[in-house]
């Protein structure tokens, strides 16, 4: 009745358990500070202007917490790990259009 | 079947959010303690402005350097709406020396020129921030303005001196300031210049009461 897992299904799980832990921590360290910081953090990266930022700042560290727990726990898992990686590639955009510009 | 499955993810899925969402909130201990005044020398504008700010800066941080320039403007545009309080929180484990000009522009202030040698020492940042010993700047600015050395390097080192700043160290710790330049404006937090800018026009009102015409 109870299969033995696979490989496939180990490393799965691994995968989840890695991707979910670090955004449940990324996401619970920011939650845990004033969202003051973390706007001046989104700031610098020079897309959005101060007010804009402190909203994103309000919203961002509950949304990679949320998503990173229903990954870890295997809750809706395919949306999750798609969702999980737009999110992704979004902020490595972030990230090279800083890059491009040459912002510190 | 199948429904009844997503229907049990879903449950078990709200309520891990609410669990995490509750623990978080629980674990938040933001902004704690009271705004204790700075030293006279550090306090700019009258005592009873309707807009108390209270900055936490740090010497040798860019982003403070630009802020102490807009907070100039603004003492000159709201000149009686507007009081300042600079608090030192230099960020010991990026910036080596940012402590040691806490003191020595605290040291400047007990002889009455905290306001000149600060600007120096915002002005010369790239120069001293990253020596390898203790940077000649300081003495050099002392001389500029005509201090006494002597008074200023004893001072700088003593016990007393340094107690005040990390007391403030600490005192910023417990409000959960982790970055520079940190505002408290009328009790708002604001990080960096937008934000305090942001923050000040919401107080405008206030501040265009007590300004003069």
């Amino acid at each position: 009745m109870n299969a033995k897992p696979d490989n496939k299904e180990i490393l799965g799980l691994l995968a989840r358990l890695a991707v979910g832990g670090l955004f449940i921590y990324s996401g619970a360290i920011k939650a845990l500070a004033p969202a003051e910081e973390f706007a001046y953090a989104i700031e610098s990266y020079r897309v959005l202007n101060a007010q804009l930022s402190l909203y994103a700042a309000y919203v961002t560290p509950w949304v990679e917490l949320w998503a990173g727990l229903l990954l870890a726990a295997g809750v809706f898992t395919r949306a999750n790990a798609l969702f999980i990686g737009a999110m992704l590639v979004f902020f490595e955009l972030l990230l090279g259009q800083a890059w491009l510009r040459g912002l510190p | 079947m199948i429904d009844q499955k997503k229907a049990r993810l879903a449950a078990i899925g709200a309520a891990l959010v609410f669990v995490a969402t509750i623990a978080v909130l629980l674990a938040r201990q933001l902004n704690l303690g009271p705004e204790r005044p700075a030293p006279d020398f550090r306090t700019f504008g009258p005592a009873d402005a309707p807009v108390q700010i209270h900055e936490y800066t740090d010497f040798a941080c860019p982003a403070c350097r630009g802020a102490a320039g807009l907070i100039e403007e603004m003492l000159k545009v709201y000149g009686p709406g507007l009081r300042i309080h600079f608090k030192h929180y230099p960020l010991l484990n990026i910036h080596p020396w940012s402590l040691h000009a806490a003191a020595y522009a605290d040291c400047a202030g007990a002889q009455g020129k905290f306001k000149e040698y600060a600007a120096l020492l915002f002005e010369g940042q790239q120069h001293w921030a990253e020596a390898k010993e203790e940077p000649k700047q300081f003495a050099e600015y002392a001389a500029r303005l005509g201090l006494d050395l002597d008074a200023l390097r004893t001072c700088a080192n003593a016990p007393e001196t340094l107690k005040t700043i990390k007391l403030e160290i600490a005192e910023a710790d417990m409000k959960g300031v982790n970055a520079t330049p940190t505002f408290f404006i009328n009790g708002k937090r604001a990080v960096g210049s937008g934000q305090l800018l942001d923050q000040a026009r919401k107080f405008d009102s206030l501040l265009r009461k007590a300004s003069p015409k």
